[in-house]
């Protein structure tokens, strides 16, 4: 899981470093033959599962430098696939790097294209690849890599011409503020191993005339070459460009940034694109190169091992919300004793304390409650006695009015009804009439009230129904004036003249000799007398 | 990416193992908080008792004094009948009294069967069943007085805790020939009430 495997071409020969943990911990080299094929192989089937990351450098490759609308997303995926297919058809190795988006005119998004001409020299070690099914994560351009080196070498100069010396030969990748725009790789022929410092000044020249005519610099743009070296000896190669060629140059240790990126030194010497691979293996990847089917398996690794991953999460997590909850349990049945022994304390302390108390079989508080209990239905036992008192009170003043029938209810009903089967008086409608001291009155129904139902008649009635009727209503107001009255309502009247009942008589009543009665009824509620428990 | 079948028996032991795991953790998870919540529970409602024994103790002073209090109250109501059997002798016995003592009319009486209530006004009886008895009492009367002397003689006695519920007193038609005569009649409704004690209440239930 954190080991890397990085192989880089160059020269018939593949390198290959097993990284862990961003450190380098060996590396092989392959010959590009049939028994270096056989052991790059074995080397695979001893190293299985682990990524694959595939550097290539080599003179079979192909820079432009191309400028597209600006698109995102989905969009922006086929633009790149078709400028791609318009630009290297037919070839399996081919990317495009997205550079920045121009800041004039349309702002459009600005590509480097690079691909591999001629995929020949890697193809043997790729079909290994395939057979082992190993999870190949991409082939990439080791010059996309400098990249990375320039950001970590910190050169901030515009126009940067880093030369490297690899063992394929002489590598010049040109950078403008710090993003790869073209590399080209001169290979160093036996007779120029003596005479260096002219070859430099040579490859150096050719590649400011290269970057003239393709207007990546102009003729007097100050072009800043950097040349990494383990030694002293590329100070005098410097010297021969600045003064041949006229062009800023500086060495650098390379030694130093070695060792900064945890990478012996001496290493460099045989193998300098160890250099490219440490930088990899540390994170800085390129854009790919390969196609599709080639990195499937990686793929699928990294499908499998997310789901592993989140089996292990999932696992973990499970495990520790059970263990917090079984911590909780623990702690909470530790209380529990814990309560249960102050419980018993408690228990005890009390049972000392209860031996003197006097015997009873119920708990103190029902013995309270049941003699308040007591109390409360004495309280709610009422008698007709204060209604009959305010009848008769009213009475008095009125000896013209009798009363045949009084039907007293202790009722918590918020409209009780009378169950009289004598009555003869003639009903209201359903509006019957209220006379309230308190018009705003509603009755509580978790109380009893009493309420009596008065049946009454006119005593000597002459016929003078609005005598009668001014009777009954002075009957009322004196009812009406008890303090004790809360509401009364007339259920019958002795003669109804609403607009909406019909209405019998003679005009010869008053002289009649047979005198007709007439009967009321009406409904009085009482406030409670005490509030009850 | 397109996955075949190939690509497919790859990811199966993965994903078995994902499921494996989801089910394990769910049921490890789910039996862990159970047993939480059960530890939970435990300890609330020792907490819970606790805190009642620790109230019962440092309330046991005024718990004596209400038994002090209350307890001879209390055993004066059972031996008045408030609590326990309805005594339905000494009730009769006490309107025959009442009946003689007042020089009243005859008075027709009927006790219905005793019944478990639940009052729908504000009455709350607690642990104790309370119960009813609906008594009819028919009474001719000289006049109105007739029936406040009765109720207030039965409320003086103070043995049947009683709730008057409705008293109908209706004219008598006939005339009043007679001055010896009843001149009206009261048709009333009471609510004799008692209660059981809880135990006793249990026992008595089906």
């Amino acid at each position: 899981m954190f080991d890397k495997i990085i192989l880089c071409t160059a020269s018939n020969k593949l390198i290959a470093g097993l990284w862990r943990l961003g450190k380098l911990q060996s590396h092989q080299v392959f010959q590009d033959n049939e028994q270096g094929l056989a052991d790059f192989s074995l080397f695979l089937t001893n190293h299985s599962n682990i990524k694959l990351y595939f550097l290539v450098d080599a003179v079979e490759e192909d820079y432009r430098l191309q400028t597209l609308p600006h698109t995102s997303g989905g969009a922006r995926r086929e633009v790149v696939e078709r400028k791609l297919n318009q630009i290297y058809r037919g070839t399996t190795y081919r990317a495009a790097h997205f550079i920045n988006r121009e800041k004039d005119k349309r702002k459009d998004d600005r590509f480097l294209f690079v691909a591999l001409n001629s995929s020949d020299f890697i193809q043997g070690w790729i079909n290994i690849i395939e057979e082992q099914q190993a999870p190949l994560t991409g082939v990439y351009l080791l010059p996309m890599i400098s990249q990375s080196l320039v950001r970590r070498m910190k050169l901030m100069a515009p126009h940067i011409l880093l030369s490297e010396r690899l063992s394929s030969g002489l590598r010049q990748s040109y950078l403008h503020n710090g993003r790869l725009r073209i590399s080209r790789l001169a290979p160093i022929p036996p007779a120029a191993q003596s005479q260096l410092g002219q070859f430099y000044v040579t490859e150096t020249e050719k590649a400011r005339l290269y970057l003239i005519s393709q207007r990546f610099i102009g003729s007097d743009t100050l072009l800043s070459m950097v040349l990494p070296s383990l030694d002293e000896s590329n100070k005098s190669i410097c010297r021969d460009l600045e003064k041949e060629d006229g062009i800023e140059c500086s060495s650098l240790d390379l030694a130093k940034f070695a060792q900064g990126l945890r990478l012996q030194p001496q290493l460099l010497q045989e193998t300098p694109e160890l250099l490219h691979m440490q930088l990899l293996a540390m994170g800085n990847v390129p854009d790919n190169l390969a196609p599709a089917y080639l990195i499937k398996h990686h793929q699928l690794n990294f499908i499998r091992q997310l789901i592993n991953g989140a089996t292990a999460a999932i696992l973990l997590g499970g495990l520790v919300l059970a263990g917090i909850y079984l911590k909780q349990s623990f702690d909470d049945s530790a209380f529990t004793e814990q309560a249960k022994i102050a419980t018993s304390e408690q228990n005890r302390l009390y049972s000392d304390v209860a031996k003197n108390f006097p015997t009873t079989t119920i708990p103190s508080n029902d013995l309270k409650l049941a003699v308040e209990l007591r109390q409360a239905i004495a309280d709610y036992a009422k008698t007709p006695k204060r209604m009959m008192q305010i009848l008769s009170k009213a009475l008095v003043a009125q000896p013209e009015i009798k009363i045949n029938r009084m039907h007293w209810v202790l009722t918590n009903d918020v409209d009780p009804k009378d169950d009289d089967k004598t009555q003869s008086a003639i009903p209201l409608p359903k509006q019957a009439v209220n006379a309230s001291n308190s018009p705003d009155f509603i009755p509580d129904p978790k109380i009893l009230y009493e309420v009596a139902f008065i049946n009454g008649e006119i005593q000597n009635f002459n016929g003078n129904y609005r005598a009668a009727l001014e009777s009954v209503n002075h009957f009322i107001d004196r009812l009406k004036a008890d303090g004790s009255v809360v509401r009364i309502t007339i259920l019958q009247a002795p003669v109804n003249v609403s607009s909406y009942s019909t209405l019998d008589g003679s005009t010869t009543d008053e002289r009649a000799s047979q005198q007709s009665t007439a009967l009321f009824k009406i409904r009085v509620r009482l406030k409670p007398e005490v509030s009850p428990v | 990416m397109k996955l075949n079948p190939q690509d497919w028996r790859k990811l199966r032991n993965p994903i078995i193992g994902l499921g494996v795991a989801l089910i394990l953790t769910v049921l490890l998870a789910t039996f862990a908080e159970q047993y939480k919540s059960r530890a939970q529970q435990a300890l609330q409602l020792q907490q819970n008792e606790l805190g009642q024994a620790r109230l019962r103790y440092q309330s046991s002073g005024l718990e004596k004094e209400i038994i002090v209090k209350y307890l001879p109250n209390y055993q004066r109501l059972i031996g008045d009948g408030f609590i326990g059997e309805e005594r339905r002798l000494g009730w009769i016995d006490n309107l025959r009294t009442i009946h003689q003592e007042n020089k009243l009319f005859d008075i027709k009486y009927s006790i219905a069967s005793q019944e478990e209530y639940k009052p729908s006004f504000t009455l709350d009886p607690g642990p104790f069943s309370l119960r009813r008895s609906i008594m009819k009492l028919n009474l001719s009367m000289l006049h109105e007085g007739d029936l406040i002397t009765l109720t207030e003689a039965l409320k003086a006695k103070e043995t049947t805790p009683f709730i008057l519920r409705q008293c109908e007193i209706t004219r008598s038609t006939t005339g009043a020939a007679d001055k010896l005569a009843p001149n009206s009649l009261a048709n009333c409704e009471l609510d004799w009430l008692t209660i059981l004690e809880p135990q006793a209440a249990g026992a008595a239930s089906p």
